[in-house]
């Protein structure tokens, strides 16, 4: 190895700790502009540094695209946090711990290694912890175990398949090299240089608890609802969409480091994956919390991702792998979106019930805006990200039609569609009918500032489809997106105007 | 590519009159008037040029959009003013709505067609809810799930069976031409799966209850856009399916025929016993699309000649359904109630609505010079030649006519006694005037359904061509006389006794 390189890392790291340090200091300065230039600023060179970190290639694109997400989702839900604050009068070092809660979670994400991805992974949980804790203390409504259950499942089972992890990676490794490694070096060695450890089957179930129980699939799902509901908005967001997709991400690079016998466990996950589903989405149907509804969704939506995991485990492809970056794109844009939304309508309403809940596009115009498109992304209409992953799943799905994981991909596909068709429906009436204000109308003057963030962090369902501009052939995709784009920002603004007259 | 663009390039501008026309129309009237009716009659320079590569299978349906979307914007304005005062926003949505429906008659390849029928899809829930709002929500909800659920089933495998066989970019992105030589066959079932959404759309039986409850509880425009236009996608959608696809024989003419038969059946029966002018107009719609079910049925026997005779269908179709749906618009506005046993003598306050429906009536009954004659004289001759291919198709098509005919001759008789039966029950309010667009907008349906079958005369080679010919000039003829008969002898009474509502 020559010697740029070294130097080249060593100035990464530089700017990588200037951005963590000009975004956790903006959370001291008083000005409020001050403040959010300062955090646009940081976040933006963390996306530089990643990027220039994949150019070097230091880390694969895996990790890029999935930091790249997080950032675009994590930039709008730390601006939100700041109003978000001092309006719910939750302690004022909130804003800081959601900070250093999205740079634990990007730093996981871009981390090219075992050790790095451990430590801010495992650091990211304890702060996640200390949010819910925070949400039941300040919570009207919902769970006052929440925080323990969360700490006990997805905490403690997403230790024991990193123990795991590590254990594969360094004694299979060793053992099959028959050389003498020094354990640190193999920790410190990125994702692709491992090499694939052969790994017995009883293990597999190790190396997959903790990930299922991140991603809440249906055996260890029953810690995501409470702690999801409780939790502050911008909390709920980043847990929701950022937090959960780690579950994909994490047997991503399980596949990477350890050769299993993938179709036991492929099928295994695609079954997981389709229970979530229809058990999520039928539960979510009938909840009347709007977050507990949205909880409950992520379980559906994360089943829709597993699913399509599972069945790049046993096919392989680069459309597979699309299909199932933007399905955990859309869902980490879309329910980031509708938490920060029902955040909004609690703090104007006063009460998050969606039988109740009423006329937001009177009150809460621009966020209305931004519901209606997350709400298309999640319905799958085009050219949204949902959409663009379902069509890249079913065009996947039907190169072996015939098989059984074409037919559990499709069930999948097919109840997905239905149950978040149901579940939009359900959401959507929030919008409409008349108004009901319990607080004083100024609020609704302070939290505009709050409304172009959700607005913003919407525009993820018309941005991230260009993801796939990265591994695609772009004609086709660019022709659907032009053809459709112009229709779905009729169909916004007449949703609109539905909703605003009597 | 350059056609690509071109294609492109004209979307963008008809989608920018429509924006241009819709920023201030209620300020501007006469601008905004002028620069919808350029970007609806524009759809005739490509038509008469032959560029955008619009080819045989789009050419009446487009002719169809441009006769049609006129109107219905013409209409909407003036009703819209009517209801609401002013038509700012909802205007737009008609309007764009309109605009997608010629982008999807003229879309070149599977990919522009699915995106366009779904987001067609997704603005006709908006337009059920565009006059009363959330009131219908249920309704809404009953034909997105319903619906709009099935008719993608067919898309989204209508697209897997193509892109298996040809690969993802290759098929999605050739242009049906070519895809028509590409011999693609499918299985059975698969061709169950392909036609099962296009039949839903068209309300055929096992899933046709989403139809009539969508059509009489939306608005009259709204309606109009789904009887004369979004109806005539699952049409165009199946020919398009039968020219690109090689489905199971067996499959698609006996589900078609049967489907197509018994709705027939259903819905003109279900017409005689409705008191409300749209419900009787919904099912008479169901049986109409029964038939052309029934019709597209025979494409694998009749060929060409089949094919030719559902443009006139469509075409016919769509521009009385589009008529007649805006005058219960119009009955509507005047008289505040659509039930036909409230209603009397509206001919007294609305001669000139009055003019322009008899005309669209004698079109649905099938009286000589009006496109319906013509329409129902080629399907009854095609059902004695079907009698060499076997009894049972040319048995099933004759009933399907003697329905239509005879309950066509009941229903008319029922609705046009809205206009000319005696005032029984309370009046309402004052009468409104309607406005001009809206008079315009009904008259130039009528008289194109006078004028319009000359098209196909001229550019079709139909059997019995002279046949046809010489009955529509004679029939014409006796039309013309007639009316200059009721101008000159017609009794006028100096008071006007109204029903249904109070001078």
């Amino acid at each position: 190895m020559s010697a740029e390189p070294i130097y080249s890392i060593y100035f990464l790291s530089f700017s990588y700790i200037i951005a963590l340090s000009i975004i956790l200091t903006s959370n001291k300065v008083s000005n409020e502009l001050a403040k959010v230039s300062m955090k646009i600023i940081g976040y933006v060179l963390l996306l530089i540094t990643s990027l220039a970190l994949f150019i070097n290639n230091y880390i694969d694109d895996v990790s890029l695209v999935f930091s790249t997400i997080s950032l675009f989702v994590i930039v709008p839900v730390s601006i939100y946090s700041i109003r978000y604050t001092s309006l719910n009068r939750y302690p004022g070092s909130l804003p800081f711990t959601i900070d250093l809660f999205s740079i634990l979670l990007v730093t996981a994400f871009i981390s090219p290694n075992i050790l790095f991805f451990a430590i801010s992974w495992t650091l990211a949980e304890l702060i996640g912890f200390y949010l819910v804790s925070l949400g039941e203390e300040h919570s009207i409504e919902g769970s006052i175990r929440a925080s323990k259950r969360f700490l006990l499942m997805s905490v403690a089972t997403f230790e024991l398949t990193l123990f795991t992890m590590i254990y594969v990676s360094v004694f299979m490794l060793v053992s099959a090299l028959a050389t003498h490694l020094n354990v640190l070096d193999v920790l410190l060695k990125p994702y692709w240089l491992l090499g694939v450890a052969k790994t017995p089957l009883y293990l597999a179930p190790l190396l997959l608890i903790g990930f299922i129980a991140k991603a809440a699939q249906v055996p260890l799902h029953f810690w995501l609802p409470d702690a999801h509901s409780v939790a502050p908005a911008p909390a709920s967001a980043l847990l929701s969409g950022v937090m959960t997709a780690m579950g994909i991400y994490g047997i991503l690079r399980v596949s990477m480091i350890a050769s299993i016998n993938y179709s036991v466990v492929a099928y295994t996950i695609m079954i997981i994956g389709l229970i979530s589903i229809i058990y999520g989405g039928l539960q979510s149907y009938v909840q009347r919390d709007g977050k507990r509804l949205l909880a409950y969704s992520t379980i559906a939506g994360n089943g829709f991702s597993t699913a399509i995991l599972g069945y790049y485990l046993l096919q392989g492809g680069v459309d597979v792998f699309t299909a199932l970056i933007l399905s955990v794109a859309a869902h980490t844009g879309y329910k980031a979106t509708f938490f920060l939304d029902i955040g909004l309508a609690e703090q104007v309403t006063g009460l998050r019930f969606i039988h109740r809940l009423r006329g937001l596009v009177k009150i809460l115009p621009y966020s209305a805006l931004a519901g209606y498109l997350a709400l298309f992304s999640m319905m799958g209409i085009p050219p949204t990200a949902g959409f663009i992953s379902k069509l890249l799943a079913v065009l996947s799905a039907i190169t072996d039609f015939p098989s059984i994981s074409c037919m559990i991909l499709i069930l999948s596909i097919v109840s997905a569609i239905v149950t978040s068709i149901l579940i939009g429906l359900r959401y959507v009436r929030i919008y409409y009918g008349e108004p009901i204000v319990l607080y004083s109308n100024p609020t609704t003057e302070r939290v505009r500032a709050m409304e172009y963030c959700v607005l913003a962090l919407s525009s993820s369902s018309l941005i991230f489809p260009l993801l796939i501009l990265l591994y695609l052939e772009p004609m086709i995709y660019m022709i659907l997106y032009l053809v459709s784009v112009l229709p779905l920002l009729v169909l916004i603004y007449s949703l609109y105007i539905m909703a605003k007259r009597k | 590519m350059e056609m690509v663009v071109a294609r492109y390039i004209y979307w963008f501008i008809l989608f920018l009159l429509i924006l241009v026309a819709n920023i201030s129309p209620d300020r501007r009237r006469r601008l905004s008037r002028i620069l919808r009716s350029i970007a609806y009659l524009s759809i005739w320079v490509p038509l008469i040029l032959g560029v955008l590569q619009i080819d045989y299978l789009q050419v009446f349906f487009v002719t169809l959009c441009s006769i049609a979307c006129l109107a219905i914007s013409l209409y909407s304005e003036g009703y819209l003013r009517i209801l609401f005062g002013r038509i700012a926003p909802l205007q737009f949505i008609i309007d764009s709505t309109l605009v997608l429906l010629v982008m999807f008659f003229t879309a070149y390849n599977l990919i522009e067609l699915v995106v366009l029928w779904i987001s067609i899809e997704i603005l006709g829930f908006i337009l059920i809810l565009i006059e009363r709002g959330i009131g219908n929500w249920n309704i809404a909800t009953k034909y997105l799930i319903l619906c709009a659920t099935t008719g993608d089933i067919s898309l989204f495998t209508w697209l897997a069976v193509v892109s298996l066989n040809l690969g993802i970019e290759k098929g999605l992105l050739a242009g049906f031409n070519e895809l028509a030589f590409m011999g693609i066959s499918v299985n059975p079932f698969v061709t169950f799966l392909l036609l099962i959404g296009f039949t839903t759309k068209l309300g055929q039986i096992p899933l046709h209850f989403w139809l009539v409850d969508t059509y009489s509880e939306a608005p009259s425009v709204s309606t109009a856009i789904f009887s004369g236009l979004m109806s005539k996608m699952a049409v165009y959608g199946i020919l398009r399916l039968y020219y690109t696809i090689s489905l199971d024989i067996n499959i698609f003419m006996y589900l078609l025929l049967i489907q197509g038969l018994i709705t027939a059946i259903y819905g003109f029966l279900m017409t005689s016993a409705q008191t409300d002018v749209k419900k009787l107009l919904a099912y008479s719609s169901m049986g109409h699309y029964g038939v052309m079910t029934m019709f597209m049925s025979f494409l694998p026997v009749l060929g060409e000649v089949a094919l030719v005779i559902m443009y006139i269908y469509v075409l016919y179709h769509g521009i009385v359904k589009t008529q007649v749906f805006l005058n219960t618009g119009s009955i509507e506005l005047l008289a505040n109630t659509r039930e036909i046993y409230r209603l009397g003598y509206l001919s007294r306050i609305a001669k000139e609505t009055y003019f322009s429906v008899v005309l669209g009536f004698l079109s649905l009954i099938g009286i000589p010079p009006t496109l319906g004659f013509l329409i129902k004289f080629l399907i009854v001759a095609i059902a004695f030649q079907l009698l060499t291919y076997g009894e049972f198709y040319s048995f099933a098509l004759l009933i399907g006519v003697v329905f239509l005919s005879i309950f066509s001759i009941v229903y008319a008789i029922k609705y046009l006694s809205v206009y000319t039966g005696s005032y029984t029950g309370e009046a309402y309010r004052p009468v409104i005037s309607l406005e001009d667009t809206q008079l315009i907008s009904e008259r130039m349906l009528a008289l194109s359904l006078l004028i319009v079958p000359v098209i196909p005369l001229i550019k079709l080679a139909l059997p019995y061509n002279l046949v046809i010919a010489i009955i529509y000039v004679l029939g014409l003829l006796v039309l013309i006389v007639s009316l200059l008969m009721y101008r000159s002898a017609f009794i006028r009474e100096a008071d006007v006794w109204l029903g249904g509502v109070e001078a």
